[in-house]
């Protein structure tokens, strides 16, 4: 631990990908965490999504193109974001994990810089490289990918105060967590869809009947 | 109402113009729409490449009987003479007619000539040098034959072939088990019949269905029983091999005995089913001696088409085309496969452009060389241009000819004037002159800016000179590959171009930053000892 350290708030993410390991000890230690900061890169992480998905080079353009929705890019980047947080906070206040909703917000955030400045190297890359030069981009997605996943789980096991198994446990179960969360926000959808066409329908009846 | 005279006459003038617009609307169209696959492999509209030219009944031949079920048709030209033969298969003969349908005649009795090749059918020793005594009965029963005749039973195939001057025509008898060879008047000079049991199956049944001959005078047969290839002959009737059999599959059979191998006996998997090939159900061979194979299947990934070389590999396979979409297919965005299409026949006309007939749908496929859909016309029904089973297809001088088997008629296509443009650009494109073909292709996008392939030729006509950014801007609209290429040579170009500029401005950028960098240090410094 580096017990001098005196960092601005933006700039802990970027000394986090130099010191995966100890940077996240850190950054509990001098209490780090800042909403703004997390908040703006997760928006970040929407934008440069949407961008790789506009702005790849014509030749490793694989999009259908004809049509371009950008809901789905929000559910999967901001959306399966908070997913996470929550799901990982309601399963680690259960397992005795230390860290508080700001901490997994912000520690989730900053973990996925190192893929997100992979994504731009790719995007602008791809303007300039052919495909059979394609394997240095996928080669940047992956040690993006694997970076991000690493600091992951430091971060986790950072802020949690877990033993890197226990970890890797919390992760797995919290996975698991999300798609109950997300199963019951889909039923909770469908349910108050059919309240809303229950009493739409007592209206139409009710205006057929007095006009 | 009082209406004045002169409005009375224009308002009977709009009345007939409109009834008359109506009829010949009505006329001019065609009962099929024309398509193309645009980038996404989805369907969109283009014109029509081309039109019903006539159509040949056995009226219109003139014929005291009928067709019935004809099953193919040949186009042959020697010299500036073409004929075209007809397979009459239920009335057991070939008609054989003009360019123009005008001298009609029948081939219905066959003799065996002076000419019969007796001595192929000589007895040949075996290994120890014995002559077995069936052997000898079967050559004296073959020299017997001379001056019979004989009829066709059910023939489904025919061949004519050009051989160092002399004109061969080889034809598939079906139910006869046999490929007779002979000339244009009927005289025979040699079959082909069952090879030896040693070589071919003999519980294999031997019916031909369809029949071709090479320029060294090899014969190669087509049987939809077996599933070893085409049978090839010598040109004195010996067996040669099999030819351009089709992979197997690799589906759940053959993975799971390649699994069982592990744990059953030899005898345990003999006894097991073995995934064997689809047998092609036609091919053809063009003036390069390239075979062609077409297979009647649906969306399984055996190569629908394949052109084999003389060595016997699929060229297109070598191309990386082995999962090529021939045929009518829904975009795999939205499905991801094949559908439908049942390749019952193959054509090659003179340029290399591949005609496909597709049984299912009753259209006919046309490619260019590379394997590039061209257009697509014809369909199921019974208006003209339309069939109900259609069974054969022919090229010759621009126009296409489609046999159907239950219409008993033969459909003639000619190219629209659009087509001919087509045509005539994507010639010069192959041929490799793409500047020539500039002219054409712009011709062709003036009249369907929604012809896609018009933008690949415009891209490689400008690549050629030297355009770049022009071919990038066409590439961009269809093709991926030219992209690839013309975008190479510009980032070379560019490079060459503009390099001195880049090293200036990347040294200046370093410098500036090393620069920048050390005054903050060195301002740090000063502000902490002070």
């Amino acid at each position: 631990m580096v017990y001098d350290l005196q960092l601005t708030a933006w700039k802990w993410p970027f000394y986090l990908v130099r010191h995966p390991f100890e940077g996240f000890e850190d950054l509990r230690w001098k209490k780090g965490y800042n909403m703004k900061v997390a908040l703006a890169m997760v928006l970040a992480f929407f934008l440069i999504t949407v961008a790789q998905a506009r702005m790849t080079g014509f030749l490793f353009d694989t999009n259908y193109v004809k049509v371009f929705n950008v809901v789905p890019y929000f559910s999967s980047t901001v959306l399966i974001f908070f997913v996470w947080v929550i799901g990982n906070w309601s399963l680690c206040t259960l397992f005795n994990g230390e860290g508080t909703l700001k901490a997994i917000c912000c520690t989730s955030a900053y973990a996925w810089l190192p893929y997100m400045e992979s994504m731009i190297i790719y995007t602008v890359a791809s303007n300039i490289l052919l495909p059979r030069e394609g394997m240095f981009l996928t080669f940047i997605t992956i040690l993006g990918l694997v970076w991000s996943i690493v600091m992951m789980i430091s971060g986790m096991k950072a802020i949690h105060q877990y033993s890197v198994p226990k970890t890797l446990l919390a992760i797995i179960l919290t996975l698991v967590a999300m798609v109950i969360i997300l199963f019951i926000v889909v039923l909770l959808v469908a349910l108050f869809q059919q309240i809303y066409i229950f009493f739409y329908t007592i209206y139409t009846e009710l205006l057929y009947r007095f006009n | 109402m009082v209406l004045k005279k002169s409005t009375k006459i224009i308002s009977a003038i709009v009345v007939i113009a409109i009834v008359l617009g109506l009829v010949v609307s009505v006329t001019a169209d065609r009962p099929w729409t024309s398509y193309g696959y645009d980038w996404f492999n989805e369907t969109y509209p283009v014109q029509s490449g081309y039109v019903v030219d006539r159509i040949i009944t056995s009226s219109e031949l003139g014929l005291t009987t009928p067709m019935r079920s004809p099953r193919d048709v040949f186009v042959y030209e020697s010299g500036d003479e073409v004929s075209i033969f007809i397979v009459d298969a239920d009335n057991d003969r070939i008609i054989i007619t003009d360019e123009n349908f005008e001298d009609v005649r029948e081939l219905k009795t066959f003799e065996y000539s002076d000419d019969y090749k007796v001595e192929n059918f000589l007895p040949r020793p075996d290994v120890s040098g014995n002559i077995a005594p069936d052997d000898v009965d079967a050559y004296w029963a073959e020299v017997g034959k001379i001056g019979t005749q004989t009829t066709l039973r059910g023939p489904t195939g025919i061949f004519v072939q050009n051989f160092r001057g002399e004109t061969r025509v080889y034809i598939a008898d079906h139910h006869n088990e046999r490929v007779i060879a002979c000339d244009l008047d009927g005289k025979i000079w040699m079959e082909y019949r069952r090879p030896d049991p040693e070589s071919f199956d003999p519980n294999a049944s031997f019916r031909p269905s369809k029949v071709l001959a090479d320029a060294a005078g090899n014969v190669y047969v087509c049987l939809t029983t077996i599933t070893q290839g085409a049978v090839v002959f010598n040109e004195d009737g010996g067996f040669r091999g099999f030819y351009g059999a089709n992979r197997v599959i690799q589906g759940a059979t053959a993975r799971l005995n390649y699994f069982l191998r592990f744990f059953m006996s030899r005898e345990m998997m003999a006894r097991r089913v073995r995934p064997t090939p689809i047998e092609f159900s036609n091919f053809t061979i063009d003036n390069d001696q390239f075979i062609y194979t077409v297979t009647e299947t649906r969306g399984e990934n055996v190569g629908i088409v394949k052109k084999i070389n003389p060595s016997g590999q699929d060229v297109f396979s070598e191309e990386g085309k082995d999962d090529w979409i021939w045929g009518a297919f829904m975009s795999p965005y939205v499905y991801g496969r094949t559908f439908m299409s049942m390749m019952v026949d193959i054509s090659v006309d003179e340029k290399g452009d591949i005609y496909l007939l597709d049984r299912e749908s009753g259209q006919v496929f046309q490619y260019d060389k590379e394997g590039y859909l061209m257009f697509v016309f014809g369909g199921k029904g019974e208006q003209k241009g339309l069939f109900t089973a259609p069974v054969s297809v022919e090229t010759h001088n621009g126009k296409v000819y489609v046999l159907d088997s239950t219409k008993n008629s033969l459909t003639v296509f000619k190219p629209t004037e659009f087509g001919e443009l087509v045509l005539e650009a994507m010639s010069l494109f192959n041929r490799g002159l793409y500047e020539e073909s500039m002219k054409p292709w712009e011709e062709v996008l003036k009249r369907d800016a929604n012809y896609y392939m018009a933008y690949n030729g415009m891209g490689n006509a400008k690549l050629s000179v030297g355009d770049f950014d022009e071919a990038l801007s066409y590439f961009y609209l269809h093709s991926s590959f030219g992209y690839q290429r013309a975008f190479k040579d510009f980032r070379i170009h560019y490079m060459r171009e503009n390099f001195n500029r880049i090293l200036a401005v990347a040294v200046a950028a370093v410098a500036l930053i090393a620069v920048t960098h050390f005054t903050i240090k060195f301002i740090r410094k000063r502000k902490a000892k002070s």
